[in-house]
């Protein structure tokens, strides 16, 4: 498998694509915007694209679909229905699938966003805004924040140290670091951030 | 890219190392298999998708070198030149970096979470997307780098430099900072607290 990072302005988001030279095919997650060099690394390997991953659809995480279905013939995986009228393939929790020789594996993180997924692929994980290095992502009430910690405390029980981490935003990272040092998986970091949400319901 | 294969001595569950088809504990001669390596890495100027985890290596020169998807996890690095050399979605976690010089890199999508720096220079480098989370870094400089989107959360940071850096979208939140220069940095652009984390 080769990857490659794209670093979209738009958002400041990341966008990968996955290469699988054995079958001349390639996945993109989260194509946060389309730019040549992401066309030129698909065409000059003769990458077919056979789908698109979108870990949850905020705009900046998704805004070069349209493009890319102008392009090519992808299936849209997302645990969405629909997004900006193209039709996905709705994954839940816990479901399997293969696409340009891999095995991918969605898990269901919601917290920053309710359709927020994590695929799972080989020895990476694609983390989407659900977790980044050193943090997890915005929620909007601790409720939120407490959920997704407890989700990803779950979820991410029984994958070792050493699996790396692309998140959709900022560095990667591995998740034994991440268990170590991630200020939003430790347990009393959804009651450190009560004052900051209650300001606004007082 | 990082795949990790089973040693080929029967019955053995660790993975290879330096590229050899056995593992440490397997390989006849590992001082050779490393040797080989890098002879072959400093021949052709790049490394792309070589694992260098539990390498353990005193002195070498990597100067001006490519390092692409390169895994130097569990590494132990005294006295390497990496000057000038180019890095790409390189891991380096839980590695242990003595006196290594990493001045004037160009370094991007790199971590080095949970690792120990000890008198290393990063100096005038660019240092994009690299993630310096929970890393012990003592005794170094970072100084005339940008650091553009970098962080360093939870880390211990001592007798360290950071003169003339650029901190813009730098995540700034060391758990112990002892003895920092920051003097002609734009340090105050820097993310210090979780108010102000805006993903």
């Amino acid at each position: 498998m080769k990857i490659y990072q794209h670093y979209s302005i738009y958002g400041f988001s990341n966008a990968y694509i996955l290469g699988n030279e054995e079958t001349s095919s390639a996945i993109i997650v989260d194509p946060a915007e389309v730019t040549t060099t992401m066309i030129d690394q698909i065409e000059h390997k003769s990458y077919s694209l056979k789908a698109i991953l979108i870990t949850h659809n905020h705009i900046h995480h998704c805004r070069g679909l349209k493009t890319l279905m102008r392009i090519y013939e992808p299936a849209v995986y997302a645990s969405n229905k629909k997004i900006f009228d193209i039709v996905c393939r709705k994954v839940r929790d816990q479901d399997s699938f293969e696409e340009a020789g891999f095995s991918i594996k969605a898990l269901a993180v919601p917290g920053h966003s309710q359709d927020s997924m994590i695929y799972s692929i080989g020895p990476y994980l694609f983390t989407g805004d659900a977790l980044h290095a050193g943090i997890i992502g915005k929620t909007t009430s601790s409720f939120n924040a407490q959920a997704l910690f407890e989700r990803l405390e779950t979820k991410l029980q029984g994958y070792p140290d050493d699996t790396m981490i692309f998140p959709g935003h900022g560095p990667p990272s591995t998740l034994g670091t991440e268990k170590k040092f991630n200020l939003g998986l430790r347990s009393d970091y959804a009651e450190r951030l009560h004052p900051s949400y209650d300001f606004f319901v007082q | 890219m990082y795949r990790k294969m089973p040693c080929g001595a029967a019955g053995c569950e660790e993975t290879t190392f330096a590229g050899s088809p056995y593992c440490r504990t397997h390989h006849p001669s590992p001082q050779e298999a490393v040797k080989l390596l890098i002879d072959g890495i400093v021949g052709e100027r790049s490394a792309i998708n070589i694992d260098f985890s539990r390498i353990a290596l005193n002195v070498g020169d990597f100067s001006r070198i490519r390092f692409v998807g390169c895994n130097f996890g569990k590494t132990s690095l005294s006295h390497i030149m990496f000057t000038g050399a180019s890095f790409r979605l390189c891991f380096f976690d839980t590695a242990c970096l003595d006196s290594c010089d990493f001045s004037g890199v160009d370094m991007d999508f790199c971590s080095f979470g949970d690792v120990d720096i000890f008198d290393c220079s990063f100096e005038n480098s660019e240092l994009i997307h690299v993630n310096f989370d929970g890393s012990r870094i003592k005794e170094s400089t970072f100084s005339s780098s940008n650091l553009y989107d970098s962080r360093f959360i939870l880390s211990d940071i001592e007798n360290s430099r950071f003169d003339d850096c650029d901190f813009k979208r730098v995540y700034f939140m060391p758990k112990k900072a002892v003895s920092i220069s920051t003097v002609g940095s734009n340090i105050t652009e820097a993310v210090k607290d979780m108010e102000h984390i805006y993903l």
